[in-house]
């Protein structure tokens, strides 16, 4: 018994530290413009004058739905291209197979300062500097997508597999109507995974954006450059760069948390 | 590296006769082809970049069409191994990885066996809350902390009654910088290793149970053993990472200051290679740092698959 | 047998495909010096469309608008011209802090900027490095003389040679300020200092940063020219009014190890063992200062909105001129950018420099001066009714930066391809001795012994 109460213990303590500054950058973002230094642990009264005031300095709108589609975009094209080579990596054996898995596996031993510039230019030598899609296409491969859909691969039945070469079927027609199918929640849990991960990314769309800031983490960066510390408006627009992820996680909880875990786990 | 080709999974068309080359070929493209797309992309993308970098790495030059690239060898190689910056940010990153592991493997640890008896729907309620953090933007995470840190207007220094400037002291700006990446990390490595716990057959405890183990014996001799794969991998990826998961905070709320006390390797490089007009010098360290990460990568594998234990 | 060499084939063209794809980095020989030809005036309707960088778009709010606004204007005047105007790219949180690499990264891609707004401190590189065009070849020197003159307010004397390179000008002067020594009156009030007398040598700066401290409780006084956030645009002042140089004048050896700057730098750190600067970062402590919680701060006026937005209805903000070394005169030097022209092409070379005469007209800088804050460098506007001189009644805080104009000298830039390496050593030893009590001389020494490993051969 005092051991179960033990383990609360540990838990909301936990729980609360993990909590308190995101608590804390929602409460002061609700505060009163005037109310921003109280400790109060209650923002009240409650008032949303920090919004409209950041509203008016950034189009957070246009922010927002830039950067939902940028992070749409890529993490779909990450599990497109992630699924289609985790299935020749899991459903054949061929020459040069461990070498290739090891290409993407050696992606992350590459820093990112190294490939900027060249991919820079490149992107300029195509036209695209300056576009949500020379954000999105030098992305849209993930080793990590790659990494996880082939551990699912790999404790899929090979025996459905089999059937489905037998039954004559095309390997291609095998993935979609085999394959896709019973790795759906494995394919969503990764979804989210890249979705959030490239909704957070703030490095690459710095370089290649410059008109104005273009996704919510640049915008968010711009104002702490330039409004100093403008307290309350600042925290509302870190508050409104992380909701709709935490919205996301709010009704997804069980998938994300699983996704993440998993691609920490053999 | 070549490596041995085994028996293929799908067997062999029964072959009538010497299956004719381009048939052969024909059947041996599909996995070629499910993969071309994305290592179109890593060639294009991470792969010539890195190749470019090498070879940028033994000239002097400052990118612009107008002026010759100077051919150095090894000078800029020479150049940054004299200098003490890289060195003192390699020392700078061991202690971050060092302050780090406490986050991303004790406390999970502890925190995972104490609280083995918590099930059921309060159990995802606090996975609920200590999870969280992971999901912050770094960017947000960095206005946040820095709001709670504030000299004189943060609820830290408030509470506490002292006026520390966090960030600009040199003794408490890399501190700060990894508490804050330990705040990130410590909810996604508890569940990590929660996880570990959870597919830990019981058989193993029961029997030494019977066997009258204490239960600090068996945490000891069966549990931690069982969940070394585990532990080996949140290692390996604090050792590996730490840098990149330290480097946008950095970035935001120190600029590797002050007097450079938060300079690890990879802002270091980002320096050498965004704010320095020499590409060689950047070049040069992004290929040390590629080889070094490859290097260390290599040991711990290596040491993994010796060290860990494992259940089947 | 067969297999593997086989293997070891494919493996090497790999290879080779990979390293030809990295082939068009650059060339190992140099192309001979661009010759720049004066270039015609646009016809009536031909169309020019040019690209402005500029980091006071990467800097929401009073820089954005009044940039915005202007651009607009241009293109009114000038239906014919097309501005694309744009931030560096680059994610410092101080984005003058890009605006080098991002011209670099674009000139690496084949297409930099047609005009850019570069600070004086990159003015060697801007030059050297970048290929900014002499205006004097471009448009002639009579046309860059009469833009000096103005339409009717010339530039001030100190202002104009800031952009010049051997006899040449390069850059136009655009927006700047001095050292400014801004001061909460209120706090000297409480502190039983005289507000009427702010204080006129750093001497005097540490007895009245160390009253404030011990009755008020609040921070004495922060000079944001004392660390590598800081730049050393207004640290250069600092040692000049020292006498004291941080590079020789004929540019080829460091001297910020002498003992002019070590002084200086001893000052620095005497006020922050005192107790009297705190440990600050540049942004916390000008937001500080707004919040009026310090005494007083040495500030571009680049700040002074916010300082102004802080303090109103809330205490008395004042400015004064940067303080002096006992005996010595203060020399000022100024921060701030001058607009380069960047592109290859006449038509954009025209249209470019009809925008910089724009941007640096009597109304940009009526505009730039009542909005943001920098200085008109056209000084006579102050006396003017039709364009600040109801302004400048009412912001006296401008007063020691138009008076400081007059005797400043220019913020050296470092030479070579490694200048900003050089600089960054200087101010991280400088931030080391002032902030985490390093001893300044042998600190000083020993970056200076760095740098000069940097330095062009």
């Amino acid at each position: 018994m005092w051991r179960t109460v033990r383990g609360h213990a540990v838990l909301t303590v936990l729980g609360l530290v993990c909590v308190f500054p995101i608590y804390w950058l929602y409460a002061t973002s609700l505060r009163r413009p005037n109310d921003i230094f109280e400790l109060t642990p209650l923002p009240w009264p409650l008032s949303v004058g920090n919004y409209s005031d950041a509203a008016g300095k950034v189009d957070i709108a246009g922010l927002l739905g830039n950067t939902m589609l940028v992070a749409a975009l890529t993490a779909l094209g990450q599990l497109l291209t992630g699924l289609l080579a985790a299935y020749a990596f899991a459903a054949w054996r061929f020459p040069f197979q461990r070498l290739l898995f090891l290409a993407f596996v050696g992606t992350w031993l590459v820093p990112f300062q190294v490939t900027m510039l060249p991919n820079y230019v490149l992107l300029f030598q195509a036209g695209l500097l300056n576009t949500l899609a020379g954000v999105i296409i030098p992305n849209l491969c993930s080793a990590l997508g790659v990494l996880m859909l082939r551990q699912h691969f790999d404790s899929f039945p090979k025996e459905l597999l089999e059937a489905s070469r037998m039954d004559g079927r095309r390997s291609w027609t095998t993935l979609w109507t085999v394959v896709v199918p019973n790795l759906r929640p494995a394919l969503a849990a990764l979804a989210i995974l890249l979705f959030v991960n490239s909704w957070n990314e703030y490095f690459w769309p710095a370089m290649v954006l410059q008109r104005s800031n273009n996704v919510v983490q640049l915008g968010l960066r711009s104002f702490m450059g330039t409004e100093g510390n403008d307290w309350g408006p600042l925290m509302a627009v870190a508050g409104l760069a992380c909701l709709p992820v935490f919205v996301l996680y709010l009704v997804l909880q069980r998938h994300i948390v699983n996704a993440f875990v998993r691609s920490g786990l053999k | 590296m070549f490596v041995e080709v085994p028996m293929p999974v799908r067997p062999a068309a029964p072959a009538a006769a010497k299956p004719h080359v381009l048939r052969r070929l024909a059947r041996a493209m599909p996995p070629y082809l499910y993969l071309a797309p994305a290592l179109a992309l890593l060639v294009i993308w991470t792969y010539r970049p890195l190749v470019q970098t090498a070879q940028l790495s033994f000239y002097s030059w400052n990118l612009l069409p107008t002026s010759p690239m100077v051919p150095m060898g090894l000078g800029n190689y020479r150049n940054l191994i004299e200098q003490p910056d890289l060195g003192q940010a390699v020392s700078r990153t061991f202690y971050i990885i060092a302050g780090l592991l406490p986050f991303t493997v004790v406390i999970p640890v502890v925190v995972g066996l104490l609280t083995r008896s918590v099930g059921g729907r309060s159990r995802k309620v606090y996975q609920a809350l200590i999870f969280a953090p992971m999901l912050v933007a770094p960017v947000a995470s960095a206005a946040v902390w820095q709001w709670l840190l504030d000299p004189s207007g943060g609820v830290v220094n408030r509470t506490l009654g002292t006026t520390t400037s966090w960030l600009h002291e040199i003794g408490t700006a890399q501190p700060v910088i990894i508490l804050i990446t330990g705040w990130h990390l410590v909810g996604f490595a508890v569940l990590v290793v929660t996880a570990g716990l959870s597919n830990i057959n019981g058989d193993y405890s029961e029997a030494a149970e019977l066997d009258g183990a204490s239960r600090w014996q068996i945490t000891r001799w069966v549990t931690l053993p069982l969940l070394s794969p585990t532990l080996m991998f949140l290692t390996l990826m604090t050792v590996l990472l730490s840098a990149q998961w330290t480097f946008p905070l950095i970035d935001s709320l120190t600029q590797g200051g002050p007097v450079d006390s938060t300079t690890n390797v990879y802002y270091l490089l980002w320096d050498y290679s965004f704010h320095s007009y020499d590409a060689g010098r950047g070049a040069a360290a992004g290929i040390l740092l590629f080889l070094g990460f490859g290097i260390v990568a290599g040991i711990l594998v290596w040491l993994s698959e010796r060290l860990t234990f494992h259940d089947n | 047998m067969t297999k593997v060499r086989s293997r070891v084939a494919a493996a090497l063209a790999l290879a080779a495909a990979l390293t030809a794809s990295a082939c068009g980095l650059g060339s190992t020989s140099a192309s001979g010096p661009t010759t720049v030809a004066q270039v015609p005036q646009l016809g009536p309707d031909q169309q020019v469309s040019l690209v402005f960088e500029s980091y006071n778009f990467g800097q929401a709010g009073a820089w954005t608008d009044t940039f915005n606004d202007l651009i607009t204007k241009f293109q009114q005047a000038h239906p014919n011209i097309h501005v694309k105007a744009q931030k560096p790219q680059g994610n410092s949180p101080n984005p003058a802090t890009d605006a080098v690499s991002s011209v670099q990264a674009q000139l690496a891609a084949g297409s930099p900027p047609d005009v850019a707004q570069l600070g004086f401190g990159d003015l060697d590189f801007a030059i050297h490095g970048l290929g900014a065009k002499p205006l004097d070849d471009l448009v002639g020197k009579d046309a860059v003389q009469a833009n000096f003159n103005g339409a009717k307010y010339p530039y001030a004397p100190a202002a104009k040679p800031l952009g010049d390179w051997d006899g040449k000008t390069y850059g136009m002067p655009f927006v700047f300020s001095t050292p400014v020594l801004y001061y909460n009156a209120s706090l000297f009030q409480q502190a039983g200092l005289d507000p009427s007398k702010p204080p006129t040598t750093w001497d005097e700066v540490a007895t009245d940063a160390a009253a404030i401290k011990n009755v008020t409780h609040k921070d004495g006084v922060y000079i944001d020219a004392l660390s590598k956030e800081s730049k050393d645009y207004f640290f250069q002042a600092l040692v000049r009014s020292n006498g004291g140089r941080v590079i020789s004048p004929d540019r080829k050896s460091l001297t910020f190890a002498d003992p002019a700057t070590v002084q200086v730098v001893q000052m620095g750190q005497n006020l922050v063992n005192a107790g009297s600067t705190p440990k600050l970062g540049q942004v916390q402590a000008y937001t500080e200062f707004a919040r009026g919680d310090m005494g007083m701060i040495l500030e571009t006026s680049a700040i002074q909105a916010t300082f102004v937005k802080g303090a109103t209805g809330k205490w008395d903000l004042r400015s004064a001129a940067m303080p002096s070394f006992a005996g010595k005169p203060a020399i000022p030097t100024n921060s701030g950018s001058a607009l380069f022209v960047l592109s290859n092409d006449p038509a954009k070379q025209r249209a470019a420099w009809e925008l910089t005469k724009f941007l640096t007209s009597e109304e940009a800088f009526t505009e730039i001066t009542s909005k943001i804050g920098y200085l008109p460098l056209r000084t006579g506007l102050l006396d003017d009714p039709a364009y600040l001189k109801d302004w400048a009644a009412r912001n006296p805080l401008i007063k020691p930066n138009v008076e400081q104009l007059s005797r400043m000298e220019p913020w050296v830039s470092f030479p070579g391809n490694s200048y900003t390496q050089i600089m960054q050593g200087m101010m991280d030893a400088v931030e080391k001795s002032v902030y985490q009590g390093a001893d300044p001389a042998s600190t000083l020494s020993a970056a200076q012994a760095q740098a000069s490993t940097l330095m062009p051969k």
